[in-house]
């Protein structure tokens, strides 16, 4: 054997290894396929986030070329939406604190109180209902709880013509509908903290007050801080909880902008309050997404600490939390019951004898929404799940110029809100060179673009887990880059895509914010005949309708779920695969 | 498993530029090199963090490309052969398993790609578990077994498909101390049984020198010196060589007379002679002089027959087997270790003693 650290000698040529070495590595960096690819997708995104965002902040801030904040101006001279603006984040704090307080309540009791396996399944049964169910649910249940001919309020306690229409209500629902997603977000922010930790504070002699109060809560301030976020720009975007449940006294953004187009035909305005509405949205987002997730995630992938204290919770205390949740859960259950009770009577508040009629018209008369809802809700949901995974895959895994931003543009339109993004849908391609309006192709888009990230999150985390050598261990075992994708890749991250799959097909289902402004005659939605009937006061269609998407929806993920298990693969979990 | 013609390995003029993009700059992490590695070797790559260690063996498994140069293997040039078409077994630092598949899958995924017969794989399958000792665990998930299984499951999946060259990176990291040991001496009996020429990494010179036949030891992308185990520790070539495997003292000398091989200290004392020739160094050329600690002789200053230095003690720390003296010596420091320590031998922090530096012990490096 012999060696020699080249210093020129050995009669090989010292060759420049500058220039040529340079033009080599640029060569290769790019994969040809990859480059096409990403080509096409810059041209999609381009053409469904980035056109219509352009259309619509030129629209709202752009006069005669030049840029003028008039329309801005003109729409904050007027008290009901100066009013709309200042209720909108009244209700996002509210609603925030709120859900983070329960949901926080929670998380605690699952992780800390040592609750029983039966308990934390019904828990989670019931956590879960409201985020595959259509966002105003809980609203409509309480209309039937609460309402003028509402169970408790007129049956039981005989007001006649009783008032729920206004902030509390809404911000009761907001929060009902929103505590599971801070429970998610603080769930795996308090397994992650070492119970170590707590059980030393505890061990040398501090109250089971003072260790939460020292250890518990101020790690899981990150946490906290992020569920705020989330929560409280959830709430910002809320469509159709305010419509249904918010009345003319509470006027909010998201309603004002929807009556500004479909109301006064006012597009300028409407844009403009969709930018006052954007601009909150996208900072939140920007300050999640460079700082509260990125550290989030390396806790995530960590390894889940195993047997949490028991010491911590006192048995007075562990029944005090059990309580709380058994309560909140049974109030969310009523709620969803009431909802399927008002299916099946002949008129609420009235006549509560068992019928079929509703379903009846939801076959008849409500046919063409099913059809057209189910038709838009499977071709979104392929379209959606591989468009997260293929972004997913090219960000992580190739090297392509500007992924970093393409990852960014791919998540505007689930960081706006949905109102922003049905806004600028309508001003984009309500018009040459682009019409859409009024085709399937446009809900479709609305709803790809829009619930993509998620699977593009969750492909994100995973290939980030799965060390690049997997892949490299099998090519030196002979296989061809094809094979290693098949055999390898694609098993690793498809629980990734199903997770994409399963939120694009439910919120095709249930989502309205966006999508309310690009129906037609040709192309109708079930959501949007709810919050018809809603407004119309028939509950019973309404809810009829309400029964029949949480059903579908329940029947499709978990038939996904199903395929996944039989494939031999495990479900990502729960927590990762809804946000 | 029988035997196999062991594979040669040849790399010529070989360097690497990687383009950092977040400081849109270049690193150069291997500077042209050639070394050659003879058939059914086991090689060990040793060096600090970063001097470019896993760079050479990816570059060998063809998962770089190099900047310059050719890769070498049985005598066919190979740089621009895929990765999966060079019969390479690579072993992860982290093992690499496919999490997805059992033990079985995981071992005879090589097999079947090469599309062997069901019942030859699950011979062969079943052989090499074997002889890794993990028969009984097939039906097994990664996640399933301990540590030290996955390790042995990595390697019974490289070296059942019979490649040419074994790569392994720094294997044995994540294992703790006592089974390091065990699985390394392991891993020395099936490279030789199967004789395939295998390349190491590790930054541990206590492994590197029980299982090599060849040290190739690397800094800042650059060889330092090739050599056997004992030639690396007891000649080492340069400085930084000596520090890093094992513990040396070094100080500055001056040639005084490189035909009989005298050296002054720089700092002043009196000139020595050394055993190793000095005919490649000028005269009156600065170089560094190296003595390991164990081959110091201290000695009472009485009793002292041999050419001696004066010394000091310093500090002592007895450790049962040994004593570790820091000494001080014509302004110098020095560490000596003496083995196997006598109560009344050990000397007491300040007392005088006589410093013996055998002239066959000390090497002379340059600059
Ligand atoms: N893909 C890459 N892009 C840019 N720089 C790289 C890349 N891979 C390695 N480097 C750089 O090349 C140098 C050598 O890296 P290498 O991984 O070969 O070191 P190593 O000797 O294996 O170190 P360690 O003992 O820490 O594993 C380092 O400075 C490293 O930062
Ligand atoms: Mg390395």
């Amino acid at each position: 054997m012999s060696a020699s650290s080249n210093k020129g000698g050995l009669g090989v040529q010292p060759s420049t290894a500058a220039s040529p070495a340079g033009r080599r590595i640029n060569l290769r960096k790019y994969n040809p396929l990859a480059l096409s690819i990403s080509v096409i997708l810059w041209a999609v995104l381009g053409l469904f986030i980035l056109y219509p965002l352009y259309k619509l902040l030129h629209l709202a801030l752009i006069r005669d070329g030049a840029l003028k904040f008039d329309s801005i101006a003109r729409i904050l001279s007027r008290k009901g939406n100066r009013l709309a603006l200042y209720n909108s984040l009244k209700l996002g704090v509210f609603v925030a604190c709120l859900s983070t307080f329960i949901g926080f309540i929670f998380a605690f009791a699952r992780t800390r109180a040592n609750l029983a396996r039966g308990w934390r399944w019904f828990i989670d049964a019931i956590i879960i209902l409201p985020l595959i169910s259509p966002p105003f649910t809980l609203a409509l249940g309480m209309l039937f709880a609460f309402g003028p001919t509402g169970v408790l309020t007129y049956k039981l306690l005989g007001i006649q013509g009783a008032s729920i229409y206004g902030m509390w209500s809404t911000i009761s629902a907001e929060t009902l509908t929103y505590f599971p997603l801070a429970y998610m977000t603080l769930v795996g922010v308090l397994e992650n903290i070492n119970p170590s930790l707590e059980e030393n504070a505890f061990s040398m002699g501090g109250s089971r007050l003072h260790v939460f109060r020292t250890i518990s809560l101020p790690l899981s301030i990150p946490g906290i801080a992020n569920s705020l976020l989330l929560v409280f720009s959830a709430s910002l975007a809320d469509f159709a909880t305010p419509l249904v449940l918010a009345g003319h006294q509470f006027p909010i953004l998201p309603t004002q902008a929807y009556l500004q187009i479909t109301g006064l035909f006012d597009l300028r305005g409407g844009a403009a309050l969709s930018f006052i509405l954007l601009v909150p949205s996208l900072l939140i987002f920007i300050l999640q997404h460079y700082w509260v997730s990125r550290k989030h995630y390396v806790t995530v992938t960590g390894k889940a600490s195993s047997g949490t204290p028991t010491r911590l919770v006192s048995p007075g205390a562990r029944y005090l939390l059990l309580f709380v949740c058994l309560a909140m859960s049974a109030f969310v259950l009523f709620l969803y019951g009431m909802i399927v009770f008002g299916s099946l009577v002949k008129a609420w508040g009235a006549n509560h004898e068992f019928t079929l009629v509703n379903y009846r018209y939801l076959f008849t008369h409500g046919l063409k929404s099913i059809k057209d809802t189910l038709f838009i809700a499977f071709i979104a949901m392929p379209a959606g799940g591989l468009l997260g995974l293929i972004i997913g895959y090219l960000v992580t895994r190739q090297e392509i110029p500007g992924k970093r931003l393409m990852e960014f543009v791919s998540l505007i339109n689930y960081a706006l809100p949905g109102t922003v993004v049905g806004i600028a849908y309508l001003l984009a391609f309500n018009d040459p060179p682009i019409m859409l309006t009024g085709t399937a192709t446009i809900l479709i888009a609305a709803y790809v673009f829009r619930y993509s990230p998620t699977g593009l999150r969750a492909t994100i985390a995973t290939l980030q887990q799965i060390d690049k050598s997997i892949e490299e261990a099998s090519t030196s075992l002979g296989a061809n880059m094809l094979t290693t994708l098949r055999k390898i890749t694609v098993p690793l991250i498809l629980p990734s895509l199903f997770a994409g799959l399963e939120v694009t097909f439910t919120r095709a289902m249930t989502a309205i914010s966006a999508t309310i402004f690009l129906i037609s005659v040709n192309w109708t939605l079930i959501t949007v005949r709810i919050l018809e009937s809603a407004t119309e006061l028939e509950l019973g269609n309404a809810a009829a309708f309400s029964v029949f998407v949480i059903l579908t929806v329940y029947l499709v993920t978990n038939a996904l779920r199903l395929v996944l298990r039989l494939l031999g693969l495990t479900t990502l979990q729960e927590k990762t695969a809804l946000y | 498993m029988k035997k196999q013609q062991p594979t040669s390995i040849r790399l010529e003029n070989i360097s690497k530029i990687f383009y950092d993009r977040s400081r849109n700059a270049e690193v150069q992490a291997i500077r042209p090199l050639t070394l050659e590695i003879k058939p059914g070797q086991l090689t060990t790559f040793l060096g600090p963090s970063g001097c470019g260690k896993t760079t050479l063996l990816r570059l060998v498994a063809g998962f770089e490309e190099p900047t310059t140069g050719k890769i070498i293997i049985g005598g066919l040039d190979q740089t621009n052969i895929m990765a999966n078409k060079r019969d390479i077994g690579f072993v992860f630092q982290n093992y690499a398993l496919f999490p997805h598949m059992t033990i079985y899958d995981n071992v005879s995924y090589g097999l079947k790609l090469k599309r062997l017969s069901p019942s030859k794989v699950k011979e062969a399958v079943g052989d090499v578990l074997e002889i890794v000792g993990l028969s009984g665990m097939e039906k097994r998930f990664p996640n399933q077994i301990s540590g030290g299984e996955q390790q042995r499951v990595a390697l019974a999946r490289v070296i059942v498909t019979r490649p040419r060259v074994l790569l392994f990176d720094e294997p044995l990291s994540n294992l703790d101390a006592k089974r390091r040991i065990q699985v390394r001496m392991e891993i020395k009996e099936l490279q030789q049984m199967l004789s395939i020429t295998s390349l190491y990494v590790t930054h541990d010179q206590e492994e590197a020198l029980a299982i090599s036949d060849q040290i190739v030891v690397m800094n800042k992308g650059t060889i330092e010196q090739v050599g056997t185990p004992q030639e690396i520790y007891s000649r080492p070539k340069t400085v930084f060589v000596a520090n890093f495997v094992g513990k040396t003292n070094v100080w500055a000398v001056r040639i005084k007379d490189n035909r009989n091989n005298v050296v002054e200290p720089e700092r002043g004392g009196p000139a020595f002679r050394v055993l190793e020739s000095l005919k490649g160094f000028a005269k009156g050329e600065k170089a560094f002089a190296l003595i390991r600690p164990e081959a110091v002789k201290v000695a009472p200053l009485s009793s002292a027959e041999q050419e001696h230095l004066r010394g000091k003690v310093q500090a002592l720390t007895y450790l049962g087997e040994k004593v570790e003296y820091d000494l001080e010596v014509g302004g110098e420091k020095m560490k000596a270790v003496v083995y196997d320590p006598q109560p009344k031998t050990v000397f007491k922090p300040g007392e005088n003693v006589a410093v013996i530096l055998p002239e066959e012990r000390i090497s002379i490096v340059s600059h």
